[in-house]
């Protein structure tokens, strides 16, 4: 017999230019409903490819894709219509050696950084050429190989929560793919001896995928992560860098307007307790240097900062109001994003603290960084206090304040105190001036002046600029703040959604009485809010959540949420195993100390929920036992009648088994249990008729039998009448 | 019979090693680069083989072989068993089930056996040497559902089974001209037991062969003759001597003249003739029909061999004719 699938040996051939199926050639049918499906799984490997990293082309450009598909395409065509689907060998010579110029040219064109673009290519290529080249039956074998490794190719390279689409449908083709390639082997090997029209094997194979997907939960939750997990993530690329304002050490005034129109996710937060509220503004870093249009870190040397504990990171002293969970997106900026409010941060990473009050961590990443804070009652700013006596003080630099500009704030804040100078600034600038996403035909040379005086319409960049430009120039320390304003909020999981179109900037101003203060100039008009929801966001949402979620545990899992979850499943099982328990001292315990198995001591809730779980847990066993029984139960008929009969009689005498025969078991009770021989008879006679006769018992005569072999099951307990 | 299952364990096909080879490469690939989506692969790949060998086990067990035997089993050709497969699984059937015997038989393959059904197949298996031979068990197998491993299951059905002799070409009643030999009528006259004619009395007839109610009814001495009958008997005469010291090829010779005899003796008895067979260890009186031919191929089947002496092998002297299969006539009637 052969050792299996691998030792297929079917009759070895060539297609034929019309190769009808000939009677009885039932290897080439075969043959060609294997290249069917292999020439399918073809088509459908590489789909994900163009929406894979790295974006925005993809592993596989779209016309790349459209080219394969068609080849695949045409292949597919040619084995349905019976054609011949080989190319000749001279053909395939010409193609591999045409193929090397170019994939080294694309080795080159690519760098190493996108290796993968050009392996994945020479993949491709490797399977359109088998495809066509599949001359003997083992080679599907190589096809299937290749197929596999481009849906691995395929699974490493996205990030996208759709991909598990593919996943599963990749799954029940493989499993199709297996289970049908066995069955030709076994058809083409072996003679049926029972031919079957239907396999019905279909809701197998479903029930099978579902089993695997069950089974595939533990293993990759358990399987070890020996590294950080590696996310080919937005941001990480450069064709897809989408700087956030603030994320740089230089920003131009154009990046925010660029990132207003930007819906990706860029961090989430989620309150742990109720009553704590979204923040209002989430601090990024600051600038203090304006340059050429450009605002600057003017020094961009930054602090250690020591932690209080293990992780656990006190920016400041004060109440902590309560805890909020962050989980932030990566955005190819050390900076963490903070709300303004935050007193402590707990992080994995070392945490450092820039000139400007920024807090940063200490290793760019790659994936989501998730971490802890504590939010108090009022704004917290980390940066010293500004140096006026200095004339170096970044904040105080009006070099590039026009003589137009310090005039006008000198026209507006003329006999104002400090602290009113500020406000007044900033309430002219968000009542006088428009605020617009559209710049198009401006020019670039003096964007503030032209801001101010020409076009009175901005973002808030140019507002924020102007502002602090107006405020140097009356010697008012200020300074650039970057960050996001405003979030929605995700019902499904009670955590708030902030996106890059939330990005915002404003500024922090030097208030002798006060220190710090934040001032944002911006018309509420151009300021991201909380938004209402609606259906279109609903929807949003949801996607959110699910992309959430997908990014959260599945892209993102790693060694430490392997750690968490074994201390979770330990605390789980210790909670479950607490109502057993009764410590040495439980005052639960007996007087006379035999045991202590009372519920005192034990909390109220978990003896309630333990209790009602044991009631569930009973309940639903009885449930499943009432199914099982009727389920399992055995039909009553006449043989079981006479089985039964034949057992109680067997316990009487051990010679009686299965080989007694039916009328000797009869003579047997006629002369050792006379007193049931009469309804012995009867049963054992039914039990003849329906087997040698074919008189099958029906209702009445079940009931009758039943109440036979009862009264023999009687009698033999309490033996003869009389007989005391 | 007894019908005690053994699992036979699980071996990985080609396929199954392969599939488990690719496991390994993306487990690597996966460590080594963190890659959740590698990890998922991984995942759904070793949750395919735990499924795959529970499937595959579940797939042979509770499925009941039966088999019934042919009436008479030659050496040499094939016979063909019946199996009657029953899927005792009250909810999943059964799919690509391969059944064999002990490897002697064709292996035979079940697409689909619904559950709860019986069905009925016929497997030819060749024994190559007469005598006793056992069937132990029947092999169940699978390679369902996916090709990875191959689930045995060995159900023991221990039957012994007497297998005759390797029965030659016939043609021995044709080939020799004693096929007018034997206990049948001739048309002469002679002291058989069928009527010839009736005649008038001659002086000198018997009177024991008087015809009385031919005479009573005619008045005249009235004569029966008789036909005149001629033996249709056969002696086989099989020696089967044997020197130890031979080597394999007189052992050769010696089973070659036993299915000599055999061939032989069925030729005769077919044909209606009375056989006699003669060996040195058993002697089966002349006779005839379905009991003798029975009785002829099981002695063959069971003969074994005993040292030469020098007495010669003589069948019964009123036999028409002796077949003898000994060291001499083989070759002339082989």
């Amino acid at each position: 017999m052969s050792a299996g699938v691998g030792a297929l040996r079917l009759p070895r051939f060539r297609w034929r230019r019309k190769n009808k199926a000939r009677p009885g050639s039932a290897a080439l049918t075969f043959a060609r409903e294997k290249r069917q499906i292999l020439g399918v799984l073809a088509f459908a490997v590489a789909l994900p490819f163009p929406m894979n990293e790295p974006q925005p082309e993809g592993v596989v450009g779209m016309p790349g894709l459209m080219l394969y598909l068609s080849v695949v395409g045409f292949y597919i065509w040619r084995v349905a219509a019976e054609r011949e689907a080989t190319l000749p060998m001279w053909a395939m010579n010409i193609l591999g050696l045409a193929y090397i110029p170019w994939f080294f040219y694309r080795l080159r064109s690519v760098g190493p950084a996108h290796i993968a673009k050009p392996m994945v290519e020479l993949l491709l290529f490797g399977l359109v050429v088998k495809l066509f080249s599949m001359r003997r039956e083992s080679e599907k074998w190589h096809v299937t190989v290749l197929l596999f490794f481009l849906f691995v190719a395929a699974m490493a390279t996205s990030v996208h929560p759709l991909i598990i689409v593919y996943l599963l449908g990749f799954l029940v083709l493989w499993l199709a793919l297996l289970f049908r390639f066995v069955h030709l082997h076994l058809l083409a090997t072996y003679r049926d001896a029972v031919p079957a029209r239907r396999l019905g094997i279909q809701p197998l194979l479903a029930a099978c995928a579902m089993l695997i997907l069950a089974g595939a939960i533990p293993f990759f939750t358990l399987l070890p992560r020996l590294r950080t997990p590696y996310i080919l993530g937005q941001g990480i690329n450069p064709p897809r860098q989408s700087y956030s304002t603030g994320f740089r050490d230089e920003v131009s005034l154009d990046v925010v307007g660029n990132i207003r129109q930007n819906e990706a996710v860029a961090l989430r937060l989620k309150p742990e307790g109720s009553t704590l509220k979204a923040p209002r503004m989430l601090r990024g870093t600051t600038y203090d240097t304006f340059e050429h249009n450009a605002w600057l870190k003017s020094e961009t040397k930054s602090t250690l900062l020591s932690p209080a504990a293990h992780n656990f990171y006190r920016l400041r002293d004060g109440e902590v109001d309560g805890k909020m969970r962050v989980w932030l997106e990566p955005l190819d900026s050390r900076s963490l994003i903070l709300p303004m409010e935050t007193l402590s941060v707990e992080v994995s990473q070392r945490l450092l603290s820039d000139v400007g009050g920024g807090v940063l961590i200490s290793q760019p990443r790659r994936g989501i960084l998730e971490y802890r804070i504590g939010i108090g009652s009022r704004p917290v700013y980390l940066a010293d206090s500004p140096d006026l006596a200095s004339e170096t003080e970044p904040t105080l630099d009006a070099t590039s304040v026009s003589p137009r500009v310090r005039e006008l704030s000198e026209l507006l804040t003329a006999d104002l105190p400090k602290a009113q100078v500020v406000e007044r600034i900033e309430q002219y600038l968000a009542h006088n001036y428009a605020y617009t996403l559209d710049f198009l035909g401006r020019e670039t040379e003096n964007p503030i002046e032209d801001f101010l005086f020409k076009y009175r319409s901005g973002h808030c960049e140019y507002f924020a600029t102007a502002m602090i430009l107006m405020l140097r120039s009356v010697d008012v320390p200020a300074r650039l703040v970057t960050g996001f304003v405003g979030a929605e909020f995700n019902p499904l999981e009670d955590y708030y959604i902030v996106r890059q179109s939330n990005a915002h900037a404003w500024v922090e101003a030097w208030i002798p009485e006060v220190g710090w203060a934040t001032f944002d100039p911006t018309p509420p008009a151009g300021r991201p809010e909380i938004r209402s929801p609606n259906f279109g966001m609903l929807v949003r949402q949801a996607w959110d959540y699910l992309e959430f979620r997908w990014d959260r545990y599945v892209m993102s899992y790693g060694f430490f949420d392997q750690i968490g979850l074994l201390i979770r499943m330990r605390e789980a099982w210790r909670r479950f195993e607490s109502p057993f328990k009764v410590p040495a001292s439980d005052p639960g315990g007996r007087p006379d100390g035999t045991g202590p198995l009372e519920w005192e001591g034990i909390p109220p809730q978990v003896a309630e929920a333990f209790r009602i779980g044991v009631l569930g847990l009973f309940v639903a066993s009885l449930a499943i036992g009432l199914v099982a029984v009727s389920v399992f139960r055995r039909k009553f008929d006449v043989t079981s009648a006479y089985r039964s009969l034949r057992t109680a009689f067997g316990r009487r005498d051990p010679s009686i088994g299965k080989a007694t025969a039916p009328l000797a078991l009869l003579s047997w009770a006629e002369s050792h249990v006379p007193h049931v021989a009469e309804p012995s008879g009867q049963l054992i006679e039914r039990y003849l008729l329906e087997i040698y006769a074919g008189r099958t018992v029906k209702g009445s005569d079940a009931s009758s039998l039943r109440r036979h072999l009862r009264a023999i099951r009687s009698g033999l307990r309490k033996g003869p009448r009389g007989s005391g | 019979m007894g019908k005690r299952r053994v699992p036979e364990g699980i071996r990985p096909t080609k396929v199954g090693i392969w599939f488990v080879g690719l496991c390994l490469l993306i487990g690597v690939a996966a460590t080594n680069t963190g890659n959740n989506a590698l990890y998922m692969v991984l995942a759904l790949m070793l949750a395919t083989l735990i499924v795959s060998g529970v499937l595959s086990r579940n797939n042979v067990r509770r499925v009941d072989v039966e088999v019934d035997l042919p009436e008479e089993i030659f050496a040499g050709s094939e016979a063909g068993f019946q199996l009657q497969l029953n899927n005792d699984s009250r909810f999943l059937p059964r799919w690509l089930l391969l059944i064999s015997f002990s490897g002697q038989s064709q292996t035979l393959l079940c697409s689909h056996l619904p559950h709860g059904a019986t069905r009925t197949m016929l497997a030819a298996m060749t024994f190559p040497c007469r005598g006793r031979q056992r069937l132990t068990t029947v092999h169940l197998a699978t390679l369902f559902p996916l090709g990875l491993f191959r689930k045995g299951m060995r159900q023991s059905v221990d039957i012994e089974i007497l297998v005759y002799p390797r029965i030659r070409p016939g043609g021995y009643t044709r080939r020799s001209s004693f096929v007018a030999f034997g206990a049948t009528p001739d048309r002469s006259i002679g002291w058989g037991h069928e009527l010839h004619s009736l005649r008038p009395m001659r002086p000198g007839d018997d009177l024991r062969r008087v015809h009385w109610k031919q005479t009573a009814r005619t008045g005249k001495m009235i004569f029966i003759e008789r036909q005149a009958e001629q033996q249709r008997r056969v002696s086989v005469v099989v020696d089967n001597a044997l020197d130890p010291s031979d080597g394999l090829e007189a052992e050769e010779e010696l089973e070659s003249r036993i299915s000599l005899g055999a061939s032989a003796a069925l030729d005769y008895i077919n044909a209606g003739f009375e056989v006699e067979l003669v060996t040195r260890t058993a002697c089966l009186p002349h006779d005839g029909g379905a009991r003798l031919r029975r009785r002829v191929l099981e002695t063959l089947a069971l003969l074994e061999t005993v040292p030469p002496t020098g007495a010669p092998l003589v069948g019964d002297a009123e036999a028409a004719l002796e077949v003898r299969f000994d060291g001499a006539s083989v070759e002339a009637l082989g």
